[in-house]
Parts: structure tokens; C-alpha cells; sequence
């Protein structure tokens, strides 16, 4: 069980760490300077140009996810912890 | 009559009944033809007559699902009734009929079974509802409204104004699009839908008409509101969805305002062929020219390249939703540029004529006129493109050229199988995995190339096919600022081509299966090949930047078409409509 936990720990950390360099990439910025708690908007990230983030974010995990994700889950710090709860585990369940 | 021809039965009993009810449109006694039309435009008035008429037709119940007990069922046969009003007076079709449509699709797609039936009834008793998005400040910025929605203890504040709106004075409700949260996001915004007899007087003011340069006869007004109080169940859907339903309504307007404005384009060319005909110069018949004969031409293949793209894209929106962002954008794209531009084009046949405002022609350049609002009214051909452009990289990378491309439904290209009634709720944003229209080019080309039968048209379409290559290895590596509004003019040029392969395809795979049919089932012009050669010529000289050039092949058979249609009274669109007079 702890193992689980950690391993979603580390998922979830792993994924910021993932978003963080792509949308550094992205805007055209380091990964250091992208803040996980501010809305990815502050860094020019439109709404439309989000719905498109959405359909890379699934191939990269291998999942179908709902195309207004970004706008639901604005930071990488809300981003993370929903795509992490959204991956299959590989636990009990 | 078979089952497969029900699809397109249906929608004849209607049309037909619309027609006997506008009556003739050349007799100068009726007072809904042409000449009263244009009288009505030089007093700056809606045909008081025609709304007459389409109350009694009833044109409310067509914008209302057939699940709330109207008659919306199939895009494509809403966006024939559309395109009859629009034939006849484009003021009829956008302030009688359309601006009711546009705020009504909202509540569709995101607003309470209440909120629904509400609108619902409004509309099937004649009533209208007016859309009210556009700030003269914002344009197509939607993100940037100032009009602004505050929650309060159990009620919500409205306040500022909202600028050229259809109806916005004799609406009954309104559909307001508003700011309800100040953080920057794409939850920032609501729809609120709000009866106009709940507003207190005091509290509301109404500008005076904003004078414009075509659709003279539409109410185009301003309201503003003071610190309005409205009941929190005005909002549709939950609060902060207003962006999310916009889009979505958005794919409904976009494929359905294009279709029924080029009805405009089709009287268009009646009215010059009707000139063309009688008008001797130089010692010859108009008509009998090859420069006239060319436009009239040109402009009868750009009216069916049109007719093509809008009856796919209203059809995938039923049966491939996922694409459906990117197609509705791709109508309001190409459409409005292609009809405005035939349109013009048939001006020049027409001369000094098309500049008159009265006589047996005047009608022409009020519709000239009219037809402008299809460019830049409720989405404007820029804010299409930035659409489309964000989406090209995805579908670069995973679309074009997947080989586990999804089968394409054989339904989206046959007219004649009738659609399910259409889904409010699976109209999708997601950025497709997909893209049926490319794969339908690619899989028809290869196989009209092994048939061996239209060797021109396999060497037009095998053009078409080698261009997803290049196309995709332009747009798969597009960094974000090349796809977002500070996009160069060259990564714009992709959107350009990407809508033109969109329309190959439609043109391509509607006569693929039109000739595929028996021949007692099919339309046999459609099923020749010549329209088709005609249409992909010029569609890859859109491609090429070139010039087109009609041969005298095509130009013959084309014309020919084009006097049987008007010596016998139909429609020069797809569906060949009998049309009153």
C-alpha cells in the first residue's frame, strides 16, 4: 500500500515534471521559469490553442481525456494531480 | 420510391409549400417577389408581408428539435429551408428566420429542459429570440466582453451594452454571452438566457438602429443594461460553460449560415442569366459570348463546389462529430469568399445594369449587398483561420496519413440516407484523431485510379492526394507562435490549402457515390464527371495560385445545364429545388 502511494507520488511528479517542459517549449521559455500554481493563460496559453494541449497530453499517456481538461484544470499542479488520478494503477483495483 | 431516397422526399413537401406561399418571385403584383422586396429595401424595412407569410409557414418550428415538438431533425434540410428565404430576400432569411436560429442553437446544446422548452414555445409561436455576443469593441474576441454578469445572494447583476444584434429590440428573450469571473481563462464567461419583460424598464436602454450597408431591412440594434437583476436559472448550463457552448454552437451556425446565404449566389445567377438572355450588344446576344458564358460557368461551379462542401460538413457534424470544430470552420472559411466573389464576378455581366437600384434587375445589387454579413457576421474568416490553425499540427502528426485510419461513415457522401435527428449533445471540441474527409480523398483517388475509367479525373485527384504530403510536413512541426494569432502569413497560407483538400474531397466523394447509384436513382448530371473536373480544375488552381481556365468542354455541357435549369424553374445548387415562377 505504501508502495502505491509513492508510486502515485511519483506519477504525479513525473507528469508535472513532463508538463512543465512541454509548455516550456511551448511559449518558449525554460522549464524553471514555468510556475505549477499560476493558470497556464499567464504564459499565452489561449483557449483554443488548450483544446489542442489536451490531444497531446492523450497520445503521450495513451489516453482519451475530455477535450476541455486545461480549461478545468488550469495549472500544472491541478493538471498533474487529475491526469495521475486518471492513469490505470497497478494496485488492488 | 425506395427507402433510400427518403432522406431526400422528406424535405420536398416544405420546400415546396414555402415557395407556393412566397409566390412568384418576377410578378410586380405579388407582394412578396422581388420588386416588393426591393421597395422594402429602399425604405429600409423588413418585408412586412414576407414575415407574414413565414408565420403562417410556420418557419419558427424549423429552428426547434423534434424532440421539443419542431421540425430540426436534419441540418442539412434546415439549411434548405434557410437557403430558399435567402433566394428570395436575405433580410427574410437572416431577421425572420436565422437570428433566431443562432441564439436558439445555445440553449440547445447547453440550456435546461426548462430553459429548452422555453424557447421552444417562444418559436413555435412565432416569437423571437435575438443573440446577443457581439461588442462593437471585441469584434470576434469573445474572451475580451465587457458585458458583464456579478453573483449576488440569489440573484446575478448584468450590466453593459451589446451592439449590432439582429431583433435585439422586438426579441422576446435574449441569449447574453458575459464576463461572470474577471481572472483571465476559459472559464470566465456564461450565457445567461433572460426574458426581456423580466428586465425593468428603467434599467435597459436601446440604441437606435446601427445603419449598415446591406440587410437594410434588419432590426440591427444596441441594449445596454444598468445593474439588471435577473434570477440565477437565466444561466445555460452551469456558470463559466459560456466559452464551451459558444464553440459548440458555433460548429452548428458556421456550416448552416453559409448554406442558406447562397441562395443569394443562385438568384444571383438567375437574374443574370434572365439579362444575359435578353441583352443584345455589338450586334450579339449577351449570352451567346465566351467571356459570359465563362462567368456564368465559373460562378454555377463555385455555387456547386459550395453546395459540396456545406451538405458533407452539415452531414459529418451528425455523423462525425469529431471533426466538427475544424469543418465548420472550414464553411465559414471558404463559402462566404467563393460566394462573394461569384458574386461580383456575375456583376460584371450584368454592367452599368448591376448598379441600378430599380428596374427588371435592381434586386441584384441588394443581394450584392446582403450577401457581405455572410464574411464577417457572427464568425469573421479570420477567426475561422485561427481555428483551423492550431488544429493542423495534430491532424499533421496523427490524422493524414495514419494507416488505421477510421472507415469513413458511406452515409457522410449519400444524399439520399436519411440522418438520424441530430445531437445537440455530442457535438464535441476535442481535437479529432481523425480526419474522414483526407482519408476519404486518399481511399477514393486510389480507387478511381484503379478503375481506369476517368483517367482526367484520377490525374486532378491523384494532384490533390500528392499535396497531403508536403501540407503535412509543414504543419506537423508548427512551434505555438507560428499556429496562434501572431501566426505569420505563411503558416496562415496552410489553413488555405488545408480547406481547399476539404473541399476536394467533399466534391470528389459526393460524385463518387452519386455514380456509384443505378441510374433511375441518381441525378444525371451529378453522376457525369464534367461538373466535377470543372470544380477540382478550379479548386487546384486555388491550390496553385493559378488562374483557372474553363475549356470550351466543359463550358458547353455546364451551360447547357444551366438553361434547362432556368427554362424549367429549379434550383442550381445540389439538390436541383422547384422553385416558384
Amino acid at each position: 500500500m505504501t508502495n502505491q502511494i509513492a508510486d502515485t507520488q511519483d506519477t504525479e511528479a513525473a507528469l508535472k515534471d513532463w508538463l512543465r517542459h512541454r509548455i516550456a517549449g511551448y511559449v518558449g521559455r525554460t522549464p524553471e521559469d514555468i510556475r505549477t500554481d499560476v493558470s497556464l493563460s499567464n504564459y499565452g496559453l489561449d483557449s483554443v490553442y488548450a483544446l489542442t494541449l489536451v490531444g497531446d497530453i492523450e497520445d503521450h499517456l495513451g489516453l482519451t481525456l475530455e477535450a476541455t481538461l486545461m480549461w478545468d484544470h488550469s495549472t500544472i499542479d491541478a493538471l498533474g494531480k487529475t491526469l495521475a488520478g486518471s492513469l490505470p494503477g497497478d494496485g488492488c483495483h | 420510391m425506395t427507402a433510400a431516397n427518403k432522406g431526400g422526399e422528406v424535405m420536398d413537401a416544405p420546400l415546396r409549400k414555402l415557395e407556393a406561399l412566397l409566390g412568384n418571385p418576377w410578378d410586380v403584383a405579388n407582394p412578396c417577389g422581388f420588386q416588393a422586396v426591393l421597395d422594402a429595401d429602399e425604405r429600409g424595412e423588413m418585408l412586412a408581408e414576407g414575415e407574414r407569410v413565414l408565420d403562417r409557414f410556420g418557419l419558427g418550428g424549423a429552428f426547434v428539435p423534434v424532440s421539443l415538438g419542431g421540425r430540426l431533425h436534419d441540418l442539412t434540410h434546415l439549411i434548405d429551408v434557410g437557403r430558399a428565404l435567402f433566394r428570395r430576400d436575405p433580410c427574410l432569411g437572416l431577421g425572420h428566420g436565422a437570428s433566431s436560429l443562432i441564439a436558439a442553437v445555445n440553449v440547445w446544446a447547453s440550456g435546461s429542459k426548462a430553459q429548452q422548452v422555453k424557447v421552444a414555445d417562444l418559436l413555435l409561436s412565432n416569437r423571437k429570440i435575438a443573440c446577443a455576443y457581439h461588442e462593437l469593441d471585441h469584434g470576434n474576441d469573445l474572451m475580451r466582453a465587457d458585458f458583464e454578469a456579478v453573483q449576488r445572494i440569489g440573484e446575478w447583476v448584468l450590466n453593459g451594452g451589446k451592439q449590432v444584434i439582429a431583433n435585439v429590440e422586438r426579441a422576446d428573450a435574449l441569449v447574453l454571452f458575459a464576463r461572470t469571473d474577471p481572472t483571465a481563462g476559459s472559464r470566465s464567461h456564461s450565457l445567461l438566457l433572460v426574458d426581456k419583460a423580466a428586465l425593468p424598464a428603467e434599467r435597459v436602454s436601446h440604441s437606435p438602429r446601427f445603419a449598415s450597408m446591406g440587410m437594410r431591412g434588419v432590426p440591427l440594434g444596441g441594449i445596454r443594461l444598468h445593474d439588471c437583476a435577473v434570477s440565477p436559472d437565466c444561466v445555460l448550463g452551469s456558470a463559466g460553460s459560456g466559452l464551451e457552448t459558444a464553440l459548440k454552437a458555433f460548429q452548428v451556425t458556421r456550416v448552416a449560415l453559409p448554406g442558406m446565404f447562397m441562395g443569394i449566389l443562385d438568384t444571383g445567377l438567375r437574374l443574370t442569366l434572365r439579362h444575359a438572355s435578353q441583352r443584345v450588344l455589338y450586334g450579339r446576344g449577351v449570352l451567346d459570348l465566351p467571356l459570359t458564358q465563362a462567368l456564368l460557368v465559373n460562378a454555377f461551379a463555385d455555387l456547386l463546389l459550395c453546395d459540396c462542401l456545406v451538405t458533407v460538413a452539415a452531414r459529418s457534424l451528425h455523423l462525425t462529430p469529431g471533426a466538427g470544430i475544424v469543418y465548420s470552420a472550414a464553411v465559414k472559411y471558404l463559402i462566404p469568399k467563393l460566394l462573394i466573389d461569384a458574386m461580383t464576378s456575375l456583376s460584371s455581366v450584368l454592367g452599368a445594369q448591376f448598379y441600378m437600384r430599380r428596374g427588371t434587375h435592381g434586386v441584384f445589387q441588394k443581394l450584392l449587398r446582403d450577401l457581405r454579413p455572410a464574411s464577417f457576421g457572427h464568425a469573421s474568416r479570420a477567426s475561422c483561420q485561427m481555428t483551423i490553425l492550431p488544429q493542423l499540427p495534430p491532424l499533421a502528426r496523427r490524422a493524414w496519413t495514419r494507416p488505421d485510419a477510421l472507415p469513413v461513415p458511406a452515409a457522410l457522401f449519400d444524399v439520399d440516407v436519411a440522418l438520424a435527428p441530430f445531437a445537440f449533445d455530442a457535438i464535441t471540441l476535442g481535437a479529432g484523431k481523425h480526419d474522414p474527409l483526407i482519408s476519404a480523398l486518399i481511399a477514393t483517388s486510389s480507387a478511381l485510379s484503379a478503375q481506369r475509367t476517368h483517367s482526367e479525373l484520377a490525374a486532378l485527384t491523384k494532384g490533390f492526394v500528392d499535396s497531403v504530403g508536403p501540407l503535412q510536413q509543414n504543419c506537423a512541426g508548427l512551434p505555438p507562435s507560428e499556429v496562434g494569432v501572431m501566426a505569420s502569413v505563411q503558416s496562415h497560407s496552410h489553413v488555405g490549402r488545408y480547406v481547399t483538400l476539404l473541399a476536394a474531397s467533399a466534391c470528389l466523394n459526393l460524385w463518387w457515390h452519386e455514380h456509384a447509384k443505378p441510374a433511375q436513382h441518381g441525378d444525371a448530371f451529378l453522376r457525369d464527371s464534367r461538373w466535377l473536373e470543372l470544380v477540382l480544375q478550379r479548386l487546384q488552381c486555388r491550390l496553385n495560385n493559378a488562374t483557372p481556365a474553363t475549356s470550351t468542354k466543359h463550358c458547353t455541357h455546364m451551360l447547357a445545364e444551366l438553361r434547362h435549369r432556368h427554362e424549367h424553374g429549379q434550383s442550381f445548387d445540389l439538390r436541383r429545388r422547384d422553385l416558384s415562377g
